[in-house]
């Protein structure tokens, strides 16, 4: 039951609300466990022998974070707070990393593996991370525990649950203790509509409209096909602009959602591709997840306190652990070296330029810096996509021109033929060539459009009220959500990328 | 008045309302402005008709059904044997029955002899069920076939019609370097429907042992759609007095199919649906089901020899029911 499909949009959805609302009219107490109850069924309904799975952890959790309060003694604390982290990585490590092990283990001793067969929960990482996050927070007495309904909730309220936002517990609870849960202003339920009918647009539209063009040229590099550098470009590009929008419009849909159910989630995804250097893209990105890697592996591990070679050491050593966060690959892991290298580059960049004046920056310079940062990325998404290390670098190496130079064959007799081959820029004919006019457009959108939370100049803050969304916003929201609904009448809807993490 | 306008319900109403008047003018555009697919499966029926139009006119005998009459039956062995015209008008499993029998009907007089030779996938057939050659025909170049559908089928097929058709639809008609004729039918028909480029055998034995037919080895359950396209034509081919029959369809003979319950069960069901609409069926499937040799590119297209086989058995089946 995805966001996108019929299920969720004329079923479960509109259950889940009508029941929200009936149940704080009438019997209040039990709104926020029939909200429990229906992520509860929301997750299971993915793969019911998983969510014995959800629920253990979630109790576990709960227990051990009594446990760290009730504990005055520092040193105990502690070791329950060690406990806590080692019990949710070691579910982490069993259930998303165990055939990885298995396989370059055997691979050292020189053997084959057998796949161990376990099936990887849905949305493990992200629970985990959030609970970690809790009992780090509870050890530091940032926070303090809630009773086991308001925990419950905050763990498995399903906007959130599968895909993020890594939600913490200072984020919601509040907001449950003071009585938002259903609570629905005007503002806030139209606000969260046109959120939520925007991000099923992008999702439905945008970033299935273009998947099958990255689709088709990586599944043709591992059928061995050489892409011609046009191809390769195109074919990475497309992927980078596929898991914009997907990601994109899972945030806000998740955004759209929580405000339906009178709930403010935290921001997770604030145009990206606009940023000028790669810290920046990190800090709009997966906001949760850069703001937890930060705050509870970064700094912890020493940030940029020790000087700026430990600082950058240490920016490669959370991006490692965020590539492998994302997949049990190698290739998630040279993905997060690749965005570690360039954040320690930055960093160094960073540290030289502190001496020198500040001076404004120019246009041509922001737009400088945005196309080398968007061509980093570009390159270091071919890790995120590929297979295997060889389909990558055969990708890699069509972009920047080592599988030779194909142009038009129009250009043949005016072009030195030792340089240039003439098969045409697209010679595989791999592609469906209908969405390439679209690829400006995407574009457009993602450099010089203003995202959905600015459109509706929503603030993440629930202390802030929200505006009104003008007129033309709902207007537009209308029609995505017709195109939308059409949307998931077709034969196929896909999953969203971030389901796999 | 002007409260009613800034009614945030009714601006939403009108947004939604303005897609949906766009969804209608995208696939407006589309009946005018066919895709590859329409394209290639028009192109089929254009030739099958202009097959029947010289002798509309006059009794004759009609083999129709998806490619495996195209690739399976000779219409000149059965003109030459009963002595009277004979047209293939095999077309493809994809576009389902209707939109086939939908354009042999003006085509069809008194006494003609039909006989109808689906694949075993048409007997799965259901407005609903995505296929996308059977949409893009419907809002396509058939789109007179959907004009009879229940408003509920046309709602539902409206909405299920891809919308990459669309976008493809709108490319080919502003690129002036797309030539869409490129793809156009190239089997090699003659004058009477039937394929002749069939001579030689492509494919091996063990690549159709490999792919048994999925639809008789999972259970077939016939839809109401199926009925009802198949009972008005049966009362349209009744009012015109055109005999009506049914056959199966000539396909490899699968070891999987030996003493398999679903397959066995689905013959039956199959049998049974033809009985009830009162539809005589010469032949058994396994009197359809060829040895490997005869085979061409599938498992349901014939060679040269196996279609010269599969007619003659053909032929003696309709025998008893031709004086």
């Amino acid at each position: 039951m995805l966001f996108h499909e019929q299920t969720f949009l004329f079923l479960f959805l509109p259950v889940a609300w009508i029941g929200l609302i009936a149940f704080r009219k009438t019997v209040p107490t039990f709104a926020l466990w029939w909200i429990i109850f229906c992520s509860l069924f929301f997750y299971g309904f993915h793969g019911w022998e998983h969510l014995p799975i959800l629920l253990s952890s979630l109790v576990i959790n709960f227990f051990i974070g009594k446990v760290i309060e009730s504990k005055n003694a520092m040193s105990t604390s502690t070791i329950m707070l060690s406990l806590g982290i080692v019990v949710n990585l070691g579910f982490l490590a069993f259930f998303k990393y165990a055939d990885f092990l298995l396989y370059n283990l055997a691979s050292l001793k020189g053997t084959k593996a057998e796949p161990s067969g376990i099936a990887l929960p849905l949305a493990i990482s992200f629970f985990t991370f959030q609970q970690i996050a809790y009992l780090v927070d509870l050890n530091k007495g940032k926070i303090t525990t809630p009773v086991f309904s308001h925990y419950c909730f905050f763990i498995t309220f399903f906007p959130q649950l599968i895909a993020g936002p890594i939600v913490r517990c200072q984020n919601i609870i509040p907001q449950i203790i003071r009585g938002t849960l259903g609570r629905l202003s005007k503002e806030v339920a139209w606000t969260g509509l046109c959120i939520f009918s925007i991000g099923l647009f992008k999702k439905t539209f945008l970033a299935d409209g273009i998947r099958p063009l990255a689709d088709s040229i990586f599944s043709s590099v591992e059928g061995g096909v050489v892409l011609s550098l046009l191809e390769a470009w195109v074919g990475a590009s497309a992927f980078g602009l596929q898991i914009y929008f997907d990601f994109s419009a899972y945030s806000e849909m998740a955004l759209g959602i929580g405000l339906l159910f009178g709930l403010r989630l935290p921001l997770n995804f604030n145009s990206p591709y606009k940023a000028v250097n790669i810290i920046e893209f990190w800090r709009r990105w997966h906001i949760t997840l850069s703001e937890f890697l930060r705050d509870y592996l970064y700094k912890p591990l020493g940030g940029n306190r020790k000087g700026v070679a430990n600082g950058i050491l240490n920016a490669i050593i959370v991006m490692l652990i965020g590539g492998l966060w994302h997949g049990a690959a190698w290739t998630f892991v040279a993905w997060g070296l690749i965005h570690g290298l360039l954040i320690g580059i930055n960093h160094l960049f960073r540290a030289v330029k502190k001496t020198e004046k500040k001076k404004a920056s120019s246009v041509v310079k922001i737009w400088i810096c945005r196309l080398v940062t968007f061509f980093c990325v570009t390159l270091a998404w071919v890790f995120f996509r590929s297979q295997g290390f060889d389909e990558a670098f055969q990708v890699l190496k069509s972009m920047l021109g080592f599988n030779g130079l194909d142009l038009s064959r129009s250009l043949a007799e005016s072009l030195p033929s030792e340089f240039f081959t003439f098969n045409g820029f697209l010679p595989n004919k791999i592609i469906d060539i209908t969405i390439l006019p679209l690829l400006p457009f995407f574009f457009i959108i993602v450099w010089f459009f203003p995202n959905t939370l600015e459109l509706l100049k929503v603030n993440v803050n629930p202390s802030l009220k929200l505006q009104m969304p003008s007129s033309k916003i709902i207007f537009l929201a209308g029609a995505m959500l017709f195109f939308s609904i059409k949307m998931s009448f077709e034969q196929t809807t896909y999953e969203f990328l971030y389901f796999r993490f | 008045m002007a409260l009613f306008l800034k009614n945030p319900f009714f601006i939403f109403g009108c947004g939604f309302s303005l897609a949906i008047f766009l969804w209608n003018f995208g696939l407006n555009f589309h009946k005018t402005h066919h895709t590859m697919g329409a394209v290639f499966s028009q192109s089929i029926i254009d030739f099958k008709t202009k097959s029947l139009e010289p002798i509309k006119n006059n009794r004759k005998v009609i083999v129709a059904g998806g490619s495996n009459v195209a690739y399976g039956v000779d219409s000149t062995q059965i003109e030459k044997f009963f002595g009277i015209e004979a047209v293939n008008y095999g077309c493809m499993v994809g576009l389902g029955p209707e939109i086939i029998l939908e354009s042999l009907k003006p085509n069809l007089i008194s006494r003609d002899i039909l006989i109808m030779c689906w694949e075993y996938e048409t007997y799965l057939f259901d407005r609903r069920n995505q296929n996308i050659n059977y949409l893009g025909m419907i809002f396509g170049p058939q789109s007179k076939v959907s004009e009879n559908f229940s408003f509920s089928d046309r709602i539902m097929l409206n909405l299920s019609f891809p919308a990459y058709l669309i976008r493809r639809s709108i490319f080919h008609a502003y690129n002036p370097w797309y030539d869409l004729s490129i793809y156009e039918c190239g089997w090699d028909f003659d004058s009477s429907g039937n394929v002749r480029s069939n001579e030689i055998s492509k494919i091996e034995e063990e690549e159709l042992v490999r792919s048994p037919l999925t639809p008789l080895l999972n259970e077939i359950v016939i839809s109401q759609d199926l009925d009802d396209i198949f009972s008005d034509f049966l009362a349209f081919s009744h009012e015109q007095n055109v005999e009506v029959f049914a056959t199966w369809p000539n396909t490899f003979a699968n070891p999987a199919y030996i003493n398999n319950k679903t397959y066995l069960e689905n013959l039956k069901k199959i049998s049974n649906f033809w009985r009830k609409l009162d539809v005589p069926i010469l032949g058994k499937p396994e009197g359809a089901m060829l040895p490997a040799k005869y085979f061409h590119d599938s498992a349901y297209h014939l060679n040269a020899e196996g279609t010269k086989l599969r007619t003659e058995n053909l032929i003696k089946e309709l025998q008893p029911w031709v004086p």
